[in-house]
């Protein structure tokens, strides 16, 4: 009955996007994300082979390695059953009714009462957020409602259950699976605190550690197995193209208490991560509760995370460090996990009326009351869940055409209408730069060629996304090239697969060659069969649990952990055999086409010896060069800084180069990388290293103008601040030194 | 037996949620955006979209200085804005303006004098903040 109740309410909750089925989202993220999603699905029902190889995106992608993607998941079914854009509100329903359950039942566990925990579901799984979240087509963050699954697993493990284990390595592959970029690092920190719970929970019992650290090992490793088919993928694709980010986003208690609480005064109660004012007094009681007492202090960490830089000290700069946490943006996207506490208190507030009743049969009324006040707030979750749906600007979906695919150079605003007409887009974007080679073109008649076209031809015989055959008629040996992005992951019936500046390309002798390249990583593939192992032992240990759920202890105890574990020897194993040639490094040239790497600045660059002396870091000099390609219109400039580290620089920082005067705002260049190159936490030490712009595009004053360039160093990936211990003969003012100054005619 | 009653309806009604959803999830008749436009029609359409194209750039270089990947970006940004205003000034599809102009690079078709169609892209690299 509990199920049926939460799919009505979920029906209620998606009512509105329900309506607009089929429509497609006029959000920029709605591109990619649809297209991914629409790629995997073509793929899978177009071509018959499974989606391991994007090429519509970047000029070509590993499919699982795209951490935002949320094809590897169940919900994928509802796609191959009703096409990409008419699923997507049936996904929302299915995950709404997943974060009910899961909700509930994780309410209960932390002694909710079954009528309080029925009650408070709703707060946290029809969070204003998820309506939000819908709005741009962020459907991955759907991922989010699985938390309470998660947890609800790593509470039972830690109580020593083995179906505990399989509840939360399952939910965590899901939500992993499902493209949760944000919610499953998250969700590892709500794992965090219960392991901290359910160590203090034990503090007098120390005889009971190891069998927690067993469990919990067992966990991990099983979880790890079960979630390697998509985790292993996105980990290599993250390494071979890091996300740097930079940034101190901040929000205030005032910001955070109208996105939870909502704003009274408008339409209708709107919060981007609204909870409902109306159960306030029944937190504000649950609170009192003993048992409230670690959700309590959990939520004040969830809030001061989600404070971000705005709060001195912040956890969030604190969090950053941690890898891979310092990918992490959006703090109050940390949200989600003060909702669900938030929620539980309610019901622990409800338990403790019901309780009362026993005692005192007139405070019956006080539990009616409590009831009405849930309604209340449903209601306006409802409501806002519809609202916002309703407030979604729908347009009609691109025409579809099925045609033989080319690479155009595309436009990420409107990438879903290319992969719809069978074209991939260069131009893209995604959260991490993308290893994708400069020289792919969107002109060429043909996506296979020679460019040593006297040596012979290249036809394309079959295409699929992550299969090619050719026929290639040579006349001496010659390098063929494909109009896609190489990856380790690329084999060839004959030749050799070679990285050209990144370009897929194939060696072959002279001679005529029938070619098929596949597209088959070793991580995609080994983690898959690892995941595969774990479902066949989760299976095994879930038709054991019928007659003992407990982990055991001793001998039995190993054992059980050594089942779980035992899914990762098969990648092991598999690593020993399984060689794939190494990325090629990128080039360390400047802009310009020169070596970053020299022994001294250029000649003709300005001395400037100035010095950061705790860090170990010199601008040895500076160039500002005006460009031949100034016009009468704008004047172009490039600016060099010559730098040397005598020691390893400190985790995270960044160079800022202001350029100011004349009629031009600031003009500010920060950056993380040398010359767009080498990250400064990984720069050679002891040699000089040429760090130097892109084009700088200045318009031409009607009067000449003279522009003062500053330069400094800054914590660019940790909190912004600058480096301030300088020495220099150069003027130095709040931590960045006037390095020269250029005129514009 | 209370229970079995009890199950069989919430099972009942559970189906019928899941039903109504998928009624009202196919039941809505939705027409893709038309695709095909006269090669006369597509060439003027390239036309006006790529004159525009230096520039958008340029305005994106001031904007972002010293970031090719931004300033390119935030040209596709201008762009899409530029297919919009164009597809809806012939009435045509954003779907046939995009085919245009794919075409039209494909094919090298004449553009406005100082257009500058450029067939290469900048690798994706997003900004250190946003």
């Amino acid at each position: 009955m509990r199920l049926a109740w939460f799919t009505l309410l979920a029906l209620a909750a998606t009512w509105q996007s329900l309506g607009k089925a089929g429509l497609f989202t006029e959000t920029t993220d709605a591109q990619h994300f649809s297209l991914y999603e629409e790629t995997a699905r073509l793929t899978l029902t177009h071509f018959h082979e499974l989606p391991l190889w994007n090429p519509y995106y970047c000029g070509g992608i590993p499919a699982l390695g795209t951490p935002s993607a949320r094809f590897a998941s169940p919900t994928f079914l509802f796609t191959l059953l009703f096409g990409t854009l008419r699923a997507e509100p049936l996904i929302l329903m299915a995950m709404t009714v997943v974060g009910l359950e899961g909700a509930y039942r994780y309410a209960l566990a932390r002694g909710g009462g079954a009528a309080g925990a029925l009650l408070a579901a709703p707060i946290f799984a029809l969070c204003g957020c998820f309506a939000r979240w819908q709005s741009f087509a962020w459907t991955n963050f759907y991922g989010f409602q699985l938390v309470p699954w998660v947890l609800l697993g790593f509470r039972d493990l830690c109580r020593g259950s083995r179906r505990g284990v399989l509840v939360f390595a399952s939910t965590l592959a899901w939500m992993i699976g499902f493209g949760g970029t944000y919610a499953a690092p998250i969700t590892a920190l709500a794992t965090v605190t219960e392991a901290i719970q359910a160590l203090l929970a034990r503090r007098h019992r120390p005889g009971n550690f190891a069998r927690l650290a067993a469990a919990v090992g067992a966990a991990a490793a099983f979880a790890l197995a079960l979630s390697l088919f998509r985790l292993w993928p996105v980990a290599e694709n993250l390494s071979a193209s890091p996300r740097v980010l930079g940034g101190t986003e901040w929000t205030t208690l005032e910001s955070l208490r109208r996105d939870l609480f909502g704003d009274p005064a408008q339409k209708y109660l709107h919060g981007d991560y609204l909870a409902g004012l109306f159960v306030l007094p029944l937190f504000l009681l649950g609170g009192l509760r003993r048992r409230a007492m670690p959700i309590l202090i959990t939520s004040l960490f969830w809030l001061w995370l989600a404070l971000g830089y705005g709060v001195k000290p912040s956890l969030f700069a604190l969090l950053r460090t941690v890898p891979p946490y310092t990918m992490l943006r959006a703090p109050e996207r940390i949200l989600p996990l003060f909702v669900l506490g938030f929620a539980v208190v309610t019901s622990l507030a409800l338990r403790r009326l019901e309780v009362l009743c026993r005692r005192a049969p007139t405070a019956v009324l006080l539990v009616l009351g409590s009831v009405g006040v849930f309604g209340m707030n449903l209601f306006t979750l409802v409501r806002n869940a519809s609202e916002t749906a309703k407030a979604r600007t729908m347009i009609a979906p691109p025409a579809v055409v099925h045609r033989e695919f080319r690479q155009t150079r595309g436009n990420r605003w409107l990438a879903f209408y290319y992969a719809e007409a069978s074209r991939g887009t260069l131009a893209c974007f995604d959260d991490y730069n993308v290893a994708e080679s400069p020289d792919l073109r969107g002109d060429l008649p043909h996506e296979e060629y020679l460019k040593d076209t006297d040596a012979g031809m290249v036809t394309e015989t079959a295409w699929a996304p992550g299969r090619l055959e050719l026929k290639v008629a040579l006349l001496r040996p010659a390098r063929v090239y494909v109009n896609q992005n190489w990856h380790p992951g690329w084999r060839a019936s004959r030749g050799i697969v070679v990285a050209d500046h990144g370009l897929l390309a194939i060696d072959l002798p002279a001679g005529v060659h029938d070619v098929v390249l596949r597209f088959l990583p070793r991580s995609a593939i080994l983690g898959s069969l690892a995941s595969l192992a774990a479902v066949c032992v989760g299976v095994y240990v879930w038709r054991q649990t019928r007659n003992s759920d407990r982990f055991g202890s001793g001998a039995a105890l190993a054992r059980q952990v050594g089942l779980f574990a035992s899914p990762l020897l098969l990648p092991l194993f598999g690593l020993l055999f399984w060689r794939e040639p190494r990325r090629p490094q990128e080039p360390m040239l400047t802009p310009d086409g020169e070596p970053i790497v020299v022994s001294l600045p250029p000649v003709d660059a300005t001395r400037i010896l100035a010095r950061w002396v705790s860090s170990g870091i010199t601008l040895e000099a500076v160039r500002l060069k005006k460009l031949d390609t100034s016009t009468d219109r704008d004047t172009r400039i490039s600016v060099e800084l010559d730098w040397r580290f005598d020691k390893k620089p400190p985790s995270g920082v960044g160079v800022f180069v202001h350029i100011e005067g004349g009629s031009s705002n600031l003009i500010a260049l920060d950056h993380a990388f040398l010359s767009g190159t080498i990250l400064i936490d990984d720069a050679p030490l002891h040699t000089t290293l040429r760090d130097v712009s892109e084009e700088l595009l200045i318009p031409n004053d009607k009067d000449p103008k003279e522009m003062k360039v500053f330069v400094g160093l800054f914590y660019a990936r940790r909190d912004g601040a600058r480096l301030m211990d300088i020495q220099a003969d150069a003027p130095v003012e709040r931590g960045r030194i006037s390095v020269g100054s250029f005129s514009i005619p | 037996m209370l229970r079995a009653v009890r199950d069989k309806y919430a099972w009942a009604i559970l189906l019928a949620a899941w039903l109504m959803a998928g009624a009202r999830v196919v039941r809505r008749p939705v027409r893709r955006e038309p695709g095909a436009i006269s090669e006369a029609l597509a060439k003027q359409v390239y036309l006006e979209i790529t004159g525009e194209e230096a520039e958008e750039r340029r305005s994106a270089a001031l904007r972002f200085q010293g970031n090719g990947w931004s300033q390119q970006d935030d040209f596709h940004a201008k762009e899409k804005g530029t297919v919009r205003n164009v597809a809806r000034e012939h009435h045509v599809s954003i779907s046939s303006a995009i085919s245009a102009l794919d075409l039209g690079m494909r094919e090298r078709w004449p553009t406005k004098p100082n257009a500058v169609v450029a067939q290469k892209v900048i690798p994706c690299r997003p900004r250190l903040a946003y």
